[in-house]
């Protein structure tokens, strides 16, 4: 047993705080008003390993262990929600699935400059049509001698503009059900592959999605990753993985808030002193310090499990479907602390309010996560 | 970061679970209709060593610390909530004797509590002016030679009826208010010591809260802890490692109440997708709170502060264990089955988690000036 960040987990978390202290939280708000991807930001995460943080050196990656990229997720995303999710898409989505089911050609070819920072990464599973039922896949992929063909549209694409690779889930027989799916890996500047427009989003603005149309994209035999219908398998597996990123960077957002609610309540004067001294406002400080506390447990019990190859695909939907919701209520409560200034743009409280709200969305919705947990509990269950 | 327990723990827990569930459930929903002490039961929790978990083993005790507490009560609770908060408040007595008591107190008191006929405490600091504001007690103590005479009245007190020792919080020093409280060990057969009739309670209502009355019942100055004026120290302190056994208690009461949630399930309760969120939120609620205990306890075992995880834990845990019953019980709804029972118990059982040893409201006062030590 042991509750604590260790020693190296501690000062990896200090030395990216003083980093996204000094270079991407002075950004934010411009990254945010412009919709501006910092390509400069994410050149200088690859520097400090970030980009590859759980894969081994052999890989061209840092070597951590879980719980070291779920700090590093909430230390990044706390100074950048947009920062962060680029950086999560790219290690949890791409890096993690190369390493665990690429060959060692795929992983020298794509996961090296990858996990390097040299190449960004992007993984395609929804369509337009198809979110949370990923089984319902409509893209195909047709044998054609030992290649295959690849056609179809997958949309909300993070990372999808500025892409180098592409992870991507296509069905060859519809009657196998999700057991037809297959994942591939794809060059994005490969023939018959192209991005769709931007999208105008809600909040975190600066990371950059869009749709991506396969249209006769022949790949050979390497680029299937993972064996022949294993795609469903792929893509559920990595996502178990992704939840814990996505967990950590919803609490990085709400940490944000939090204390910045913090400063200013001790700043903000009525009736007759700061509204720290209030017990409305005490009572909300102190909801929302537990609720925070309780979601990093979570995602780092997560996390744990995951690095020691435990089951953890509970844990990390708890740790998701918490992290998220509670992101969504601390980032309401800190815009409620701020009163109307909270409502400006010029206060970073609205910000973090919209750039919370994915959270519960994207990577699994809470109603998804909450079946994969029920489903859990009751297989637990004895009758 | 390792959140599994380590394996003298889960000894222990699976000690506590099979008294549990092989003893204690069977009568617990009779206990509670009937209103019945679990006097035997708590014998044999004695018996198991679940008495005393944290207390020294020099002393009779398990020496498991609060992790081993927190791992054991959360298992008695999940069969039978009155038995656990007679195990809790005993525990509490016991570990404020090894914490601040002579090694000649030690001998004399802890056997009282770990063994023999009557193995419980209790914890006497409540009055009927002065629940969260305890320093504002008015139990007089006064001096008298090599004793001192006791007067007054304290409320709530678990076990008064039963205990065959009672830590009493009483007033020396009219001039001070928290450094004017002192902490005695009574023996409740003492002259003056009297109880009032048993409160009737929404849940825990197998266990015995009285009001005990002190009419110049007079106590040995050798039966002092901790010293003149450390009364309330010794309170808080005391409140402090409670507050993580309490929110193991009410975690325990509410997962028995998910199980037979999740057991009717199994056995053909239509599973919609409304059920699955009521038992996904119940199971994400008790997990969170589990891993709040544990934090408090592990920081607590590694002597680190953790006045604000404490209080988090106990607020967190207990609201938590709230609303997975109330979950659970959106998922039995009237189903006129055993299941139905357990949970309309467990919803009766836990709600005075977040009321005693010191309300949400405390808790969150205590987080919120945690949070802004120097800044405001």
């Amino acid at each position: 047993m042991f509750i604590e960040l260790t020693e190296e987990q501690h000062m990896l978390q200090q030395s990216i705080r003083s980093f996204a202290t000094d270079v991407i939280r002075p950004r934010a708000e411009s990254i945010d008003q412009n919709s501006a991807y910092p390509d400069d930001i994410i050149a200088q995460l690859c520097e400090l390993g970030l980009m590859g943080v759980t894969i081994p050196e052999q890989w061209g990656g840092s070597g951590m262990d879980q719980t070291s990229y779920a700090v590093a997720m909430e230390e990044v995303s706390a100074a950048c929600a947009s920062v962060g999710v680029t950086m999560s898409a790219h290690n949890s989505l791409v890096c993690d699935p190369l390493l665990r089911f690429g060959t060692d050609e795929q992983k020298e070819r794509w996961l090296k400059p990858l996990a390097q920072g040299k190449k960004i990464g992007c993984y395609a599973l929804s369509e337009p049509g198809t979110g949370s039922d990923a089984a319902n896949q409509t893209t195909t992929c047709e044998p054609d001698g030992d290649g295959w063909i690849l056609n179809g549209t997958k949309n909300f694409i993070t990372n999808g503009p500025i892409a180098d690779v592409i992870i991507v889930f296509a069905m060859h027989d519809k009657s196998l059900g999700y057991k037809g799916i297959t994942a591939f890996v794809v060059d994005m500047d490969h023939d018959g592959v192209s991005c769709g427009a931007k999208e105008h989003k809600l909040g975190i603005k600066g990371s950059p999605c869009s749709s991506v149309t396969f249209e006769d994209c022949r790949v050979g035999a390497d680029a299937m990753l993972g064996a022949l219908g294993q795609g469903f398998k792929v893509a559920m597996s990595t996502l178990d993985g992704g939840r814990i990123g996505i967990a950590a960077q919803a609490i990085g957002i709400a940490r944000e808030a939090y204390e910045e609610a913090l400063q200013y309540s001790t700043e903000r004067h009525a009736f007759g002193g700061p509204i720290c001294n209030l017990q409305a406002i005490q009572h909300k400080l102190a909801d929302m310090a537990t609720d925070l506390d309780a979601a990093r447990l979570l995602t780092y019990r997560a996390a744990a499990l995951k690095q020691s190859g435990e089951k953890y695909s509970k844990e990390s939907a708890m740790a998701k479907v918490y992290a998220s919701e509670m992101s969504t209520r601390v980032t309401h409560q800190a815009l409620q602390v701020h009163g109307g200034y909270g409502y400006l743009e010029d206060f970073a409280a609205a910000r973090h309010y919209r750039d919370a709200r994915i959270t519960e969305i994207y990577e699994g919705t809470s109603e998804i996560q909450r079946l994969v947990i029920a489903a859990a509990v009751l297989k637990e269950t004895a009758a | 970061m390792d959140f599994s327990l380590p394996k003298p723990i889960t000894a222990i827990q699976g000690v506590a679970r099979d008294l549990a569930q092989e003893v204690l459930r069977e009568r617990a929903a009779e206990r509670d209709a009937s209103e019945t002490f679990p006097l035997e039961e708590a014998r044999m929790l004695a018996e198991r060593g679940l008495m005393g978990v944290a207390i020294d083993p020099a002393y009779g005790g398990l020496g498991l610390g609060k992790i081993g507490y927190a791992a054991a009560i959360r298992e008695i609770a999940a069969s039978c909530a009155s038995t656990a908060v007679t195990m809790a408040v005993t525990n509490m007595v016991g570990e404020m004797i090894d914490a601040y008591g002579t090694d000649a107190q030690k001998e004399t008191y802890l056997p009282l509590l770990l063994s023999g006929q009557n193995p419980i405490g209790s914890f006497c600091l409540s009055e009927a002016q002065s629940g969260t504001d305890a320093a504002a007690l008015r139990t007089k103590a006064v001096r008298d030679g090599d004793s001192y005479r006791l007067t007054g009245t304290k409320m709530w007190v678990t076990s008064g009826a039963h205990c065959s020792l009672a830590l009493i919080m009483a007033r020396t020093d009219e001039t001070q208010k928290n450094r004017g409280i002192t902490s005695f060990l009574v023996d409740p057969q003492s002259p003056g010591y009297s109880v009032g009739k048993a409160e009737e309670k929404m849940g825990l209502r197998g266990s015995n809260t009285v009001s005990v009355n002190l009419d110049d019942c007079v106590v040995d100055a050798g039966r002092v802890l901790a010293g003149e004026g450390r009364g309330f120290y010794v309170a808080m302190t005391a409140l402090d490692g409670g507050r993580i056994g309490i929110g193991a208690q009410s975690l325990g009461i509410a997962r028995n109440a998910v199980e037979a949630a999740a057991r009717l399930i199994k056995n053909g309760r239509k599973r919609t997708q409304s059920v699955e969120k009521n038992l996904a939120d119940a199971a994400t609620a008790l997990d969170a709170g589990w891993l709040m205990v544990l934090r408090a306890a592990y920081l607590r075992e590694q002597g680190q502060p953790m006045t604000r995880e404490a209080a988090m834990a106990k607020v967190y845990a207990t609201e938590s264990a709230c609303k997975a019953v109330e979950y659970a019980h959106e998922i039995v709804g009237g189903t006129g089955t055993t299941e139905e029972w357990t949970v309309e118990r467990a919803m009766r059982d836990v709600r005075i988690t977040r009321i005693y040893e010191g309300t949400s409201e405390i808790q969150r006062h205590v987080i919120a000036r945690e949070l802004l030590k120097g800044k405001a």
